[in-house]
């Protein structure tokens, strides 16, 4: 607990000192810097061990935040290892723009990590409350740093409004949790206001409405710490206060596995037609977010129908693409972050040919990309193959519905994974590969050492979390304890088993590197002595291919997006060559989130009229604000009159009745 | 399956001798078109010509790569290294296979054709760029009916690993099963040919690059890499096609003579359908692959929704 008041007390020491030595950017950097450093070294080692050892645990009577328990801690973990990067990263980041306000930046980046660091760690649902509004609420100044941009206060505004949306449905939660409203099935309404509030931070489908905005508009180590981290704490939300008893797993897997497929799929297709490269990497943290909630889902189905092989697999695979997206997600908006640092757009249109000019960025943003897409040497891969096996022990099930579920849950992840690869096939090629499509590309600026750092530190973590999935898998095996009453010998048993397998998948990358290392040796060799020229590219007969001439992104995506038309949400605005001599003609494409036009622009329509005609009330003219306090003096009086009799007839004589009626009310 | 010192020797002399003869599966497909068409056709042992001819020679790479181009053939072709140790060849478990293999194998092709899209959008041609954007837009369809061809042999044998799925049923356990498997094998048929680029997908002896999927992803290599991509493909083939035998093939029976004589016959006879697929079909428009895959997929629903329902076969 003391690491966690030290890292608690030099977040905010720094924060402050940043903010009040604001007019000195340098001061300011080095305050934050190093208050943001230390805060979340200390944290992080401490989330570390309370991982590793939940055994040690006090818990004071009466105290506010509390010493975390294994899956605070767990949740913890990226928090603060991710803070660190994005804090490094930062100094690059901001360098060029930002003069005079960066200790404005780190007052609230240090206070946001606070805020994160505080929410595993609350002990009380006001305490909870209170540091999830006040993520909120740092989290939206940072979001909204570049304020004189309208699209990014536009973005802002989105981001407070669906984390208030949240917080609306977080307070009946907790209303619920304690008991101060009690309803006939309160685990389904617990569960369901807690998804709904919860889901609007994760980003499950549906309710994912602020991601593709807030994400391209922050600065990238804030969208970089928001995605990796904060979403996640949407998760850890579901899983310690909306997921209560012991007996409506069928529930909370349902719920979660189907929402996981809708998610998965449906934000891999948004990705997929994406112009904005941060844009698309938001888009893809739905996805991921999705894919995580189909683990979670077969684990929980897999307690629901007491098959424990699916529950640890399910559980295990959730939890270990939880680790692998935060730091592959956080790795890959910060290298976005260098691309907008360098080129000034974040545009893939207008990118292109950056490996040669960034190169650093691109090795490690493909690399990145290429582990997240889920590919076997790479990261993410261990996850998703433990979620694949749940969905086959589901398959082989006597459930129908079990089975028909598992189905299309194995379905959705394959169909997710082949589109993913194109995703990132996107990102990358259209990104960093092929000639600059633009000035803005051909005219990159070299990237500091700050900002390289902090992607290569992640990158090697990465690494190292890839040699490491078997322990981790071990290591996580007490999570899913957590949620059955008794702790089975039999969960230890299969958790054995996966991490074997996922010993045999560590080998299976290593020999592939082997083979890797062997044909590049061969190739090598083959080649010495030869001629190795240069030329132009071959475009089937026309030497030197211009760069207007290159497959764009979006061209690039066309296809399957017109295969795939989600609720029709790409539109194709054409203006098509006219008359003899036609002198203009443009193709755009646009991708609309279903979600937003399904509902959110509806329901934000509805409510401006009501505003609007509320607004009418407010007319300026004295007598009638006069008339209006009398009417409220009247009515208060009335209803206080009613209310009152009421409740003194029910006390008087039966209780019970009085508290009925006041349920109804 | 238990380990079988026997069956790691058969299947390590199936796994040499397939890597060996593997190249020839194009030459024979080219036969059986040229046989069609009335021709004499290239001949049968082409494909070693050119891979010895490309060893030899130098490279040109263009001035817009970067490295991704010379890195893509290597990583395909390491991944297809990864693939083949967990295949039963031979009808022969792999001794290195394991739970949930599968999945690996589809995702370490994945990786292959994820990096071969890449090395494409490396040159910075329109032509590339095009096939690059037909080849993920097919192949992320074809991995939805792929999975469920999966999912079908999971339910029928019970086992998550390929070997188990592909060789572990016996006879009586095939005819109980075997109504749907045409359609199986129809489904995984379509995935094969677009997962190889074979005819109504891709066409790989078309002059036009505005036609081609995976030629035009290659157009700019040259030298050891063009045969290092060349070979890869046999290989693929070579795999995807024993896929399909083990597929539909009631294995495996007690002697190893005739398992090992079955594999190797049902390959070349896959070789020859497809040929003959070849000869009797034209090249899809590009807009009706996507329907085509989507079939593919229909029928292995329709398949696994069969033997759910009815556990029907023969017996």
């Amino acid at each position: 607990m003391v690491l966690f008041d030290a890292s608690l007390f030099l977040l905010a020491a720094g924060g402050i000192l940043a903010l009040i030595s604001n007019r000195n950017d340098r001061i300011a950097t080095i305050c934050g810097l190093t208050g943001g450093l230390g805060g979340t070294l200390c944290g992080a080692i401490g989330a570390i061990r309370a991982f590793l050892t939940p055994e040690i645990r006090t818990v004071a009577e009466g105290a506010v935040i509390q010493q975390p328990e294994m899956m605070a801690a767990f949740f913890l973990m990226p928090v603060t290892i991710l803070g660190a990067f994005a804090a490094i990263h930062s100094v690059g980041y901001l360098k060029h723009h930002g003069h005079g306000r960066l200790g404005i930046y780190w007052f609230f980046y240090n206070l946001m990590i606070a805020s994160m660091i505080l929410v595993p760690l609350s002990a009380t649902p006001v305490t909870f409350l209170f540091c999830w509004e006040i993520m909120g609420l740092t989290s939206f100044a940072l979001v909204a740093y570049e304020y004189h941009s309208r699209e990014t206060m536009k973005a802002a505004w989105i981001y407070l409004l669906a984390c208030h949306a949240g917080i609306a449905f977080l307070i009946p939660m907790f209303m619920i949790h304690l008991g101060i409203w009690q309803t006939a099935n309160a685990t389904l309404w617990l569960f369901l206001t807690g998804a709904i509030g919860f889901g609007l931070k994760a980003g499950l489908p549906g309710l994912h409405v602020w991601l593709p905005e807030a994400h391209p508009a922050a600065p990238a180590p804030v969208s970089s710490v928001m995605s990796g981290a904060m979403i996640n704490l949407g998760i850890f939300g579901i899983l310690t206060y909306a997921v209560k008893s012991n007996d409506h797993f069928l529930l909370y897997g349902y719920f979660l596995l189907i929402c996981g497929i809708i998610g998965a799929f449906g934000g891999a297709v948004s990705a997929y037609a994406q112009q904005n490269l941060k844009r698309l990497l938001a888009c893809s943290s739905v996805e991921n977010i999705g894919i995580i909630c189909m683990g979670l889902g077969f684990g929980f189905l897999g307690f629901g129908y007491q098959n424990n092989f699916m529950a640890v697999c399910g559980f295990t695979g959730a939890f270990l693409h939880i680790l692998n997206h935060a730091v592959l997600k956080g790795t890959l908006f910060l290298a976005a972050g260098e691309v907008y640092r360098s080129t000034g757009t974040l545009n893939m249109d207008l990118l292109g040919g950056l490996m040669k000019r960034i190169p650093g960025t691109g090795r490690i943003f493909t690399l990145a990309g290429l582990s997240l897409s889920g590919l076997p040497p790479f990261n993410a891969f261990p996850g998703e193959f433990a979620i694949y096996l749940a969905g086959f022990a589901g398959l082989a099930a006597k459930s129908t519905l079990l089975f028909v579920i598992s189905l299309a849950g194995i379905l959705g992840l394959a169909v997710t994974g082949g589109v993913v690869c194109g995703v990132f096939a996107k990102a990358i090629g259209g990104t960093f590969l092929g000639e600059p499509r633009s000035s803005h590309a051909s005219e990159a600026e070299k990237t500091p050492v700050s900002i390289f750092g902090a992607m290569t530190g992640l990158i090697s973590l990465a690494v190292i979390m890839l040699v490491a999935t078997p322990v981790m898998t071990l290591l996580l095996r007490k999570m899913p304890e957590m949620f059955l009453k008794t702790a089975g010998n039999e969960i230890a048993q299969h958790s054995n088993h996966l991490a074997g397998l996922m010993l045999k998948l560590t080998a299976a990358s290593g020999i592939v590197l082997i083979f890797f290392i062997m044909i590049w040796l061969l190739r090598y060799m083959l080649l010495t002595g030869k001629s190795v020229e240069k030329g132009p590219t071959w475009d089937c007969g026309y030497a030197e291919p211009t760069a207007r001439m290159e497959y764009t992104a979006t061209s690039f995506a066309r296809p399957l997006c017109k295969d795939i038309n989600l609720l029709s949400c790409f539109k194709k605005h054409e203006q098509k060559p006219d008359g003899l001599f036609p002198e203009s003609a443009s193709v755009t494409v646009t991708a609309e989130d279903p979600a937003t036009a399904a509902w959110w622009k509806p329901l934000f329509e509805f409510f401006g009229k009501i505003a609007e005609k509320v607004h009418r009330l407010q007319s300026g003219s004295l007598h009638w604000y006069i008339l209006m306090m009398v009417i409220a003096v009247l009515a208060m009086l009335i209803w206080g009159f009613v209310f009152q009799t009421d409740k003194t007839a029910g006390q008087k004589d039966h209780g019970k009745v009085s508290v009925k009626k006041e349920v109804v009310k | 399956m238990k380990f079988e010192f026997n069956h790691s020797i058969i299947w390590g002399i199936s796994l040499l001798i397939s890597l060996l003869i593997c190249p020839l599966l194009p030459g024979i497909i080219n036969k059986v078109k040229a046989f069609f068409a009335g021709r004499r056709g290239p001949r049968l042992l082409q494909l070693y010509y050119d891979l010895g001819k490309l060893l030899c020679k130098g490279a040109v790479f263009s001035h817009t790569t970067s490295g991704v181009l010379q890195l893509a053939p290597v990583v395909s072709l390491a991944g297809l290294g990864g693939c083949i140790l967990l295949f039963p060849f031979g009808c022969a478990a792999s001794p290195l296979a394991f739970t949930g293999d599968v999945i690996l194998f589809a995702y370490l092709l994945a990786l292959g054709r994820v990096l071969t899209v890449l090395g494409a959008l490396d040159t910075g041609s329109s032509f590339e760029g095009m096939g690059a954007s037909r080849e993920i837009e097919f192949s992320a369809l074809a991995e939805g009916a792929l999975f469920t061809v999966i999912a079908f042999l999971i339910l029928i044998t019970g086992h998550f690993s390929l070997s188990d799925m592909l060789i572990g049923f016996e006879t009586n356990q095939w005819l109980r099963f075997c109504a749907p498997m045409p359609l199986i094998f129809g489904a995984f048929g379509l995935v094969l040919l677009t997962e190889a680029c074979r005819v109504p997908v891709d066409d790989p002896e078309t002059h036009l690059e505005l036609t081609m999927i995976h030629e035009a992803m290659i157009l700019d290599y040259g030298g050891p890499d063009m045969a290092l991509i060349e070979y890869g493909a046999a290989l693929k083939l070579w795999l995807l096609s024993s896929i399909a035998v083990l597929l539909v093939l009631p294995v495996p029976g007690s002697s190893m003579f005739w398992n090992i004589l079955l594999y190797f016959g049902g390959v070349f006879l896959m070789a020859i359908l497809i040929g003959i697929t070849e000869s009797v079909t034209a090249r899809f428009r590009m807009l009706k692959v996507p329907r085509m895959l989507t079939g593919a997929l229909g029928f292995a629903l329709i398949a696994i929704l069969w033997i759910r329902i009815f556990r029907g076969g023969l017996l």
